[in-house]
């Protein structure tokens, strides 16, 4: 089950995120973000699932990676 | 590993391109063309994911590599492309640029027409200076509206390095960005991007790191700022902006990146990574055959032969006529300017260029004694 979604800036600090995040032991799953919820065009978001989200938003914080709010927070926000 | 050589050919022309490469590279090229050929960043399909993991896992083996953050690891198709990138994304009408007199066309062509179209000014300092006549050099070209010095940290004509480590202390101190052509050095001897004062560095994937042709990177500190974009195109985000997006690498990527070239890339600085001194290696090469042309009689040397390339003429013959010779003996060396039209007026070997043999990683002392003996058939044949 999806937990929630958390917009980045780019593929490449999804991928980053992604990777730091499975080292503290959080699976996430890079998808696209519908257009029409960022209003710029074509974006991607992290996928987490297991309640994990705001650990996963202090971890990226943790390490520079910009992002988005999670999905239910307030828009991605991007 | 199977060499190269058993085919009877001696490769010597690795300041152009390295070859051969390890097979990890050419394995990782086509396992990536047969299970990752979707386009990487540019959705979320598994062929696209498996594209952009390819991608990343590059960016993060060069930065690495370069001590540099993965997402400032920008992807070109050669250090050309990186180095016009740069100096024309940094550099404003006015501006004045040093270049030093070892720089290859890559770094004097686009300053040459920056200050044919934009206004900007340059000047050429001597490469190879330190401490003190190195600083006397720089501040006596130094102007109110310098902004740039571009560091040739080796020479692809002749063994000859620049002073990296002081040139970026200079830069630091006056403010300056510090662009580094790592063209002949990255993945040969040790050139970082956290090194003080380095804005950028720009290197060749398919030199001293052993990929593919067709790959390139900018390798930028983390204090460098955003310079401005040589091309613009589709990145795969923020795609209803008329701009590039503003944060890198995307910002200097448009357009479809080369993931098959970057997957070889990727092998070939894992595979250096994991060799170690491979500088060590080729300066080792380099430095004997020097001393065996340094006794014979009739040949005249350039430059050094500390650095993995030995440069010299044979009295009497000409380059382009030497080379042919060579290859005829199954040796591939490069005779001609090398595109280093400065350099060669620096080493005294205008008139008809050089002859550069150049080692690679795969070189052994054998091929030093096969040169030796093919250019001493060279001498005998002109004399």
């Amino acid at each position: 089950m999806t937990d929630c979604i958390i917009a980045v800036q780019s593929r490449t600090y999804g991928a980053k995120g992604k990777r730091v995040l499975g080292k503290a032991g959080i699976r996430a799953e890079i998808v696209s973000i519908d257009p029409s919820l960022t209003k710029k065009g074509c974006a991607f978001g992290l996928q987490l699932s297991g309640g994990y989200c705001t650990d996963a938003l202090r971890i990226l914080d943790t390490h520079g990676i910009p992002h988005g709010d999670s999905i239910g927070r307030g828009g991605f926000g991007l | 590993m199977r060499r190269f050589s058993d085919t009877g050919l001696l490769y010597l022309d690795n300041a152009a391109t390295s070859f051969p490469k390890p097979p990890q590279v050419t394995d990782a090229v086509c396992r990536c063309m047969a299970y990752a050929g979707g386009n990487p960043g540019r959705g979320t399909h598994v062929l696209s994911s498996r594209a952009a993991d390819v991608v990343y896992d590059c960016r993060e083996a060069a930065g690495g590599f370069f001590h540099v953050s993965p997402e400032r690891v920008v992807f070109t198709l050669n250090t050309t492309h990186g180095l016009n990138t740069v100096i024309k994304g940094y550099l404003r009408p006015g501006d004045h640029v040093l270049i030093s007199d070892i720089s290859h066309n890559a770094v004097y062509r686009p300053v040459y027409r920056l200050a044919q179209l934009s206004g900007v000014s340059f000047d050429v300092y001597t490469a190879g200076l330190s401490g003190e006549a190195l600083r006397g050099e720089l501040c006596g070209l130094l102007r109110p509206e310098t902004r740039m010095i571009v560091v040739t940290h080796m020479s692809n004509a002749a063994s000859f390095s620049d002073s990296l480590a002081e040139i970026g202390q200079f830069c630091r101190e006056f403010g300056l960005f510090c662009i580094v052509d790592a063209a002949q050095s990255a993945g040969h001897i040790p050139v970082y991007a956290d090194m003080e004062g380095i804005t950028a560095i720009c290197v060749p994937g398919h030199k001293g790191l052993l990929g593919p042709m067709g790959t390139g990177m900018i390798l930028f500190s983390d204090t460098a700022p955003l310079c401005d974009t040589l091309m613009e195109g589709g990145s795969g985000i923020l795609s209803l902006s008329g701009e590039m997006p503003p944060d890198l690498p995307e910002h200097l990527e448009g357009g479809t990146l080369g993931t098959p070239g970057i997957a070889g890339l990727c092998e070939g600085i894992r595979f250096v990574s994991r060799m170690g001194d491979l500088g060590g290696h080729i300066s080792e090469l380099s430095s004997l055959l020097w001393e065996e042309m340094h006794n014979m009689s009739g040949i005249r040397l350039y430059g050094k032969g500390d650095s993995g390339i030995v440069s010299f003429t044979v009295d009497g013959v000409s380059p382009a006529e030497t080379a042919g010779f060579l290859d005829r003996c199954g040796i591939c060396v490069r005779s001609g300017y090398h595109c280093a039209p400065l350099a060669h007026r620096k080493f005294g070997s205008m008139e008809n260029g050089s002859v550069r043999v150049s080692f690679g990683v795969f070189n052994t002392v054998r091929d030093v004694k096969r040169v030796v003996d093919c250019i001493s058939k060279c001498k005998k044949i002109s004399i």
